[in-house]
């Protein structure tokens, strides 16, 4: 396993267009958040930048923000899961001697990786940002809400699984990136409301982790402020979001496995 | 002799093609194997199934006596059509991956660098390298981990005559350290330059196999026939220039040096009171074969 992950670094490391995309990911998630930073003045009560990057509050703000930028670490899956079909490396690595399995955990691997730094650095900017915008008072209660961490890593998990799914499938990698944007934005809304109204379309993968892990703090926002936002993901979007970035690694491991390479 | 790879009944079928259609191989430890055939023959599609990349429609390959297990390619040093690398890494960090892959110590990258003389451009990324470079690069990959068997398949496509000479000096030098080769080429001039044994395919089916000498060198050969090709035989062994005989179908191929005379051969058999029903000269056999065959 870390020998498939060092293996999946030697790739990864030199490619210029990953430090690119990497660097505007870490710019976006530091970045974003000052924009709490003029957030109506700092009065105590209302939707102060306190009340809002302050904790707890920021880890449901924060994470509804940063989860689109989990589209960027998808599409760098999907640029560096297509390079294998464009330069045929994918077919070199097999003749060389991987499995077609470990070819499939190798990228896993690397999507868990990436998953682990990019929940580590909205962690770390999170508690940054935090300590700076809380009032005194509210600083004990600084991973009160901490639960939304989690829901970042399933969601980081499963954004960047479905950018394997859709390399794999699809191997060049302009038309992987339009049709994963057409799924992530048309598509799916219209599954969930067009096809799938009750309920059930809630849970298509892409209201999952954007709407139901994430949810918007509704009741903080009407309420002025006065409530907090909700403390935690539910447990079942979580458990859903799981399961589809396993369903999603499972079918580029078979897609994988019966192709002809 | 020890069977480096055997295949039974290999096929591969897209839709209606069949591209490899029932290919028995079986190649020997030591022999420079060259599969000669025609483009689109299925040389390629051939060597893919064996490599692990395209899944056989039905029959079967074993490397080294071992079945189709993927531990086998660790053992095989492979360069299937172009070569196939990361092009915006160096051809060091390129290396470094396969030998990771193969499990393969790192500071031996250099010695076969050395060997396709490339180690003065290791750290150039591998896109500005020509392609007599990239192909290099591959022989080099293909050399990581020592392996008992190179796979070449159109190693020296696309090169100008220098780099074709160096890749056939390559397989030659290989050959002498008493690695097995598999070479797929469309090329007879190379296969006969290079191989040792040759099977040739067309349109997926095997013509003909043997070793070079018998089938491409393809020397005079004398076929005849008579009543009884038992007696024929026998009378033979006294008559000297034939170097071997062999019955087929009704029919006795002898293999004869260059200045055998096949009117003596008939006037010696008739003093025996054998008569010919058939006697006829042929020369390259194969070449004429695979020269009808690739003028399709």
């Amino acid at each position: 396993m870390i020998r498939l992950l060092k293996i999946e670094l030697l790739k990864l490391v030199p490619y210029r267009t990953f430090k690119i995309l990497f660097a505007i990911y870490i710019l976006l998630m530091t970045l974003a958040l000052l924009v709490g930073k003029n957030l109506a003045g700092g009065g105590e009560e209302g939707l102060t930048s306190a009340n809002v990057l302050g904790f707890p509050n920021i880890w449901n703000y924060y994470t509804l923000y940063a989860c689109y930028f989990n589209i960027i670490l998808a599409i760098l899956v999907i640029f560096v899961t297509c390079n294998e079909f464009t330069y045929r490396t994918l077919r070199q690595n097999i003749i060389d001697g991987l499995t077609r399995q470990e070819t499939v955990i190798a990228k896993i691997t690397l999507i868990v990786l990436l998953s682990i730094i990019s929940t580590f650095i909205l962690m770390l900017s999170g508690l940054i940002a935090g300590n700076i915008y809380s009032l005194p008072e509210d600083k004990d209660q600084m991973f009160a809400h901490s639960g939304y961490i989690f829901a970042y890593f399933i969601q980081s998990l499963g954004m960047m699984s479905m950018g394997y799914f859709f390399g794999t499938l699809f191997k060049r990698t302009g038309l992987a990136v339009i049709i994963f944007l057409i799924f992530l934005f048309p598509i799916d809304v219209i599954l969930r409301e067009g096809i799938f109204p009750d309920g059930f379309g809630d849970y298509m993968p892409v209201a999952t982790y954007f709407l139901k892990m994430v949810p918007f703090p509704v009741d903080h926002l009407m309420s002025g402020g006065l409530e907090s936002t909700s403390s935690a993901p539910t447990a079942l979007s979580l458990v859903v979001g799981a399961v589809y970035a396993v369903v999603f690694c499972l079918l580029g491991w078979l897609i994988t496995k019966k192709r002809d390479l | 002799m020890e069977t480096i790879l055997s295949t039974t009944a290999l096929k591969k079928q897209y839709g209606p093609i069949k591209a490899v259609n029932g290919l028995d191989l079986r190649v020997e430890k030591g022999a420079v194997y060259g599969i000669l055939g025609p483009n689109g023959s299925g040389k390629t599609t051939t060597l893919g199934m064996l490599l692990g990349i395209t899944h056989p429609t039905s029959g079967a390959y074993s490397w080294f006596n071992n079945g189709a297990h993927d531990i086998n390619r660790k053992r095989i040093g492979a360069l299937l059509e172009q070569p196939n690398f990361y092009p915006y890494l160096s051809g060091e960090q390129n290396l470094k991956v396969v030998a990771k892959i193969k499990g393969v110590d790192e500071k031996t990258i250099d010695a076969v660098l050395e060997s396709v003389n490339l180690l003065d451009r290791k750290k150039s990324q591998a896109r500005t390298y020509s392609l007599g470079m990239r192909q290099r690069l591959a022989l080099a990959s293909a050399l990581l981990g020592n392996p008992d068997v190179l796979v070449l398949d159109e190693p020296t496509n696309g090169l100008d005559p220098q780099g074709i000479a160096e890749v056939r000096e390559f397989i030659t030098r290989q050959s002498a350290s008493g690695r097995t080769i598999i070479l797929a080429s469309h090329i007879l001039d190379e296969v006969e330059k290079v191989c040792t044994h040759v099977s040739v395919i067309k349109k997926g089916t095997l013509l003909a196999e043997g070793s070079v000498a018998d089938l491409i060198k393809g020397e005079t050969q004398i076929e005849i026939a008579a009543d009884n090709n038992e007696i024929v035989l026998q009378a033979l062994q006294s008559f000297t220039g034939i170097r071997k005989a062999s019955a087929e179908n009704n029919i006795i191929v002898l293999n004869v040096d260059d200045m055998f005379d096949a009117a003596a051969l008939n006037k010696y058999l008739s003093d025996k009171q054998i008569y010919l029903q058939h006697l006829n000269t042929r020369k390259k056999r194969l070449e004429e074969q695979f020269l009808e065959l690739t003028a399709e």
